[in-house]
């Protein structure tokens, strides 16, 4: 029971103890975070204090407070309100005046940002730049600033352009420059050193602490039990001794710093003066570089010249390539060329033995036509000249026989009978119309044997044709109607005689009981003044008795007859006299022919006549 | 009185022909004396006779074999022109050839171109045309 009362006992003290152990750790972080942080915010208005009193003010004569601009809702505005009365610049009371906006900075002195607020520092340096402020920044890049704090553990370290500084027309104290860091190696070097050394004060602190502790908790508890009664009235005392204890300790603690900043600033020149050497050595080393490169580039010069020349080389070279591919082209387009030429030249050949074999076919064709023509036309012509002579020395006995039966007609006609004189009325008869015959045969074979072609006017031509058978017309009371007909080229008998047979056929072939009506017409077939292959068309229509068609074709061959004598009178020569001379002048004749009706017979005569 | 010509020479190669026109030229009764030939050749030999009786005309074929008319006519310019002098050339032909027609009017010898067959009308032209005389008149 007891053990367990003193095992509960022992764990409640335990316990007390631990949870005070844990709150006094507690306590003392707590305490140790806000005193560093105060410190550092009193170091702050320090340092910005200090700056402006290495700086040369150009016009600070004319001033009346020295005035410090703090940009954004920082708190270093009342820091700096509070140092500003135990401290001055240059003898004037310094001036504290909070801005929110960059645009309304102006007139002061010092203008502090903290990177906290994320004012962009260039746009900071471009607003200020000209107004003679010294700007002055925490945690920025000090390349765009003028002087830049850095938070290096508890402390600050600070860092100056120059340029940007004395292009505001400021002159730094030496000390300034020389105390300031530019680099961020050394940054970190001096980090770590003071970290350290910051660690070895703390551990002593904590072991003076813990000594102080062991110490005060052997006070407290002696004190315990008397300061229950004392509570009461030391309570509001002690709250101002524990706040001035603050204070006190803020001062003691900033004078360590200060020591402690020193020595850092010893550090510093070391560095300073090796990094010096270390920039000799880079200078020297820079040198030899700079000869080095400069080796380099006459090399590079060299290499350049020879590159130049290669190039051209080259270019001569790819020159000499086009032109050889060039002519590599030209080459080929000319054979090509060639092969063209001499497959179309084949080609050429081929079609031009086949021409050459057919045209040698051709002539001779056209020379065995032409021999056979002109076999023809002798044949044509012996057989002409044969019946000219054949028809000329039949006559001459007809002539005679005819002779001799009308002497003996007219001797001895008295003394035959009836039958005898029947007999010798035939034998005339018969040789009349032989010599008819001959005489006819003659003519037709004597037609165009001496043609000559002239201009003839067909309408004077049928005016003297109607005069010259005005007996028939006459008789027969035939009527005779014609309509302007033209001048043609021809042989004037001949184109006489072929009007006589057509208008004496028509007549003929008329009935009795009808009175001959006969029209003769002429139309041009082309141009007459310029159609060369034009030519006229001339239809003499009469209401004779008509051609059966079947008889049509052959009624213009020689000696053809529809008719007996006893009907018709006539030889059958009449329209074969006319297709030879509508023939002899290049033209066609032809007819068309009802029965009962009439007909027509149609000519052509050519425009032009082609002379034999 | 009845008025004559002397004589009139007859030439063609045939006798019929030749028989006819004797007929009708005698019968005609202007000619005192006629005579017939058969050929040129005949003729041409009569009319160089002296001893036998010059023609006052001559009636000549054209189609005669050996020498025709036309050939005729050439020989008989080349007579004596006492020969020629006084004869009458008359062509008498069967030829209806306008060859022959033309030929004899460009001949200078040749007088008359006559188609058979003859006739008394024919020979009545001839007579009054070449030695005027009008024989239809005077019967």
């Amino acid at each position: 029971m007891t053990k367990n009362t003193f095992v509960l006992h022992n764990s409640h003290f335990l316990k007390a103890i631990c949870f005070l152990a844990f709150f006094t750790m507690c306590s003392i972080g707590l305490g140790q975070t806000n005193n560093s942080e105060q410190i550092k915010r009193l170091q702050r208005t320090i340092f910005i204090h200090n700056f402006a009193q290495q700086i040369e003010w150009p016009n600070i004569a004319n001033l009346e407070t020295f005035k410090i601009g703090v940009l954004g809702p920082d708190r270093t505005a009342i820091d700096l309100k509070v140092i500003a009365k135990e401290r001055k610049i240059f003898g004037l009371q310094s001036e504290v005046i909070r801005f929110q906006d960059i645009k309304n900075v102006s007139d002061v002195q010092v203008l502090y940002v903290n990177n906290l607020y994320n004012y962009d520092v260039n746009f900071i340096l471009r607003k200020i730049s000209g107004k003679e402020i010294l700007l002055i920044t925490e945690d920025y890049d000090y390349q765009a600033s003028m002087i830049n704090m850095v938070n290096v553990g508890d402390s600050f370290e600070y860092e100056i352009n120059v340029n940007n500084i004395v292009q505001e027309g400021f002159t730094i104290a030496p000390s300034l420059r020389s105390h300031a860091i530019s680099n961020a190696e050394k940054w970190k070097e001096l980090y770590q050193s003071t970290s350290s050394s910051l660690t070895e004060a703390e551990l002593k602190t904590k072991e003076q602490s813990k000594l102080i502790k062991a110490k005060e908790s052997k006070i407290a508890s002696q004190k315990n039990e008397i300061s229950a009664k004392e509570k009461v009235i030391i309570s509001t005392e002690e709250k101002v001794d524990l706040q001035n204890q603050r204070i006190r300790t803020l001062y003691s603690e900033s004078e360590l710093q200060q020591k402690q900043y020193k020595e850092k600033v010893e550090i510093e020149q070391e560095l300073t003066e090796s990094i010096q050497q270390q920039l000799k050595f880079i200078e020297t080393q820079n040198e030899k570089i700079a000869s080095s490169e400069l080796k380099i580039l006459e090399q590079e010069e060299f290499l350049k010249l020879q590159n130049d020349e290669i190039e051209e080389k080259a270019k001569t070279l790819k020159e000499k390539d086009d032109e050889i591919s060039a002519r590599t082209k030209v080459n080929w387009l000319l054979a090509a060329l060639v092969a063209l030429t001499l497959l179309g030249s084949f080609f050429l050949y081929r079609s031009y033995l086949t021409k050459k074999r057919l045209t040698k076919i051709l002539s001779e064709k056209n020379e065995s036509i032409e021999k056979q023509a002109a076999i023809l036309e002798s044949k044509n012509r012996e057989l002409e000249q044969f019946a000219y002579i054949t028809s000329h020395d039949l006559k001459e006995p007809l002539i005679t026989i005819s002779s001799l039966i009308g002497l003996l007609e007219e001797d001895y006609g008295s003394k035959f009978d009836d039958e005898g004189k029947a007999n010798l009325n035939y034998i005339r008869g018969s040789a009349d119309r032989m010599t008819q015959l001959i005489d006819d045969l003659l003519a037709y074979s004597r037609l165009g044997t001496k043609r000559t072609f002239k201009s003839v006017n067909c309408n004077t031509l049928l005016e003297t044709l109607k005069v010259d058978l005005a007996n028939v017309i006459e008789r027969s009371a035939t009527e005779i109607h014609l309509i302007d007909l033209p001048i043609v080229k021809g042989s004037e008998i001949e184109l006489r005689l072929l009007f006589q047979n057509l208008i004496t056929n028509a007549i003929k072939f008329t009935d009795t009981s009808t009175k001959p009506h006969i029209e003769i017409l002429c139309t041009p077939i082309g141009n007459p003044d310029t159609d060369t292959n034009g030519k006229w068309e001339f239809s003499i229509t009469d209401n004779g008795i008509g051609i059966p068609e079947m008889y049509q074709d052959r009624i213009f061959s020689i000696f053809q007859r529809l008719h007996t004598n006893e009907e018709y009178e006539g030889t059958g020569i009449g329209l074969a006299h006319c297709k030879k001379i509508v023939e002899a002048h290049g033209g066609d004749i032809w007819l068309d022919s009802v029965v009962g009706e009439g007909s027509t017979f149609y000519f052509t005569i050519p425009f032009v006549q082609q002379e034999d | 009185m009845k008025k004559t010509i002397n004589c009139v020479l007859l030439i063609d190669d045939d006798p019929a022909t030749n028989f006819f026109n004797k007929t009708v030229v005698s019968r005609h009764g202007h000619f005192d004396k006629i005579i017939v030939v058969e050929s040129g050749q005949s003729a041409l030999d009569f009319l160089n006779d002296e001893t036998t009786i010059k023609p006052d005309l001559i009636f000549l074929d054209i189609n005669m074999p050996a020498m025709n008319g036309w050939e005729f006519i050439e020989a008989f310019e080349q007579l004596d022109e006492e020969v020629q002098e006084g004869i009458k050339m008359v062509v008498l032909t069967t030829s209806s050839n306008p060859d022959d027609y033309d030929k004899s009017k460009g001949n200078g010898i040749v007088d008359d171109y006559i188609n058979k067959p003859l006739s008394n009308r024919i020979l009545d032209d001839v007579l009054e045309e070449h030695f005027s005389l009008n024989v239809s008149k005077y019967e």
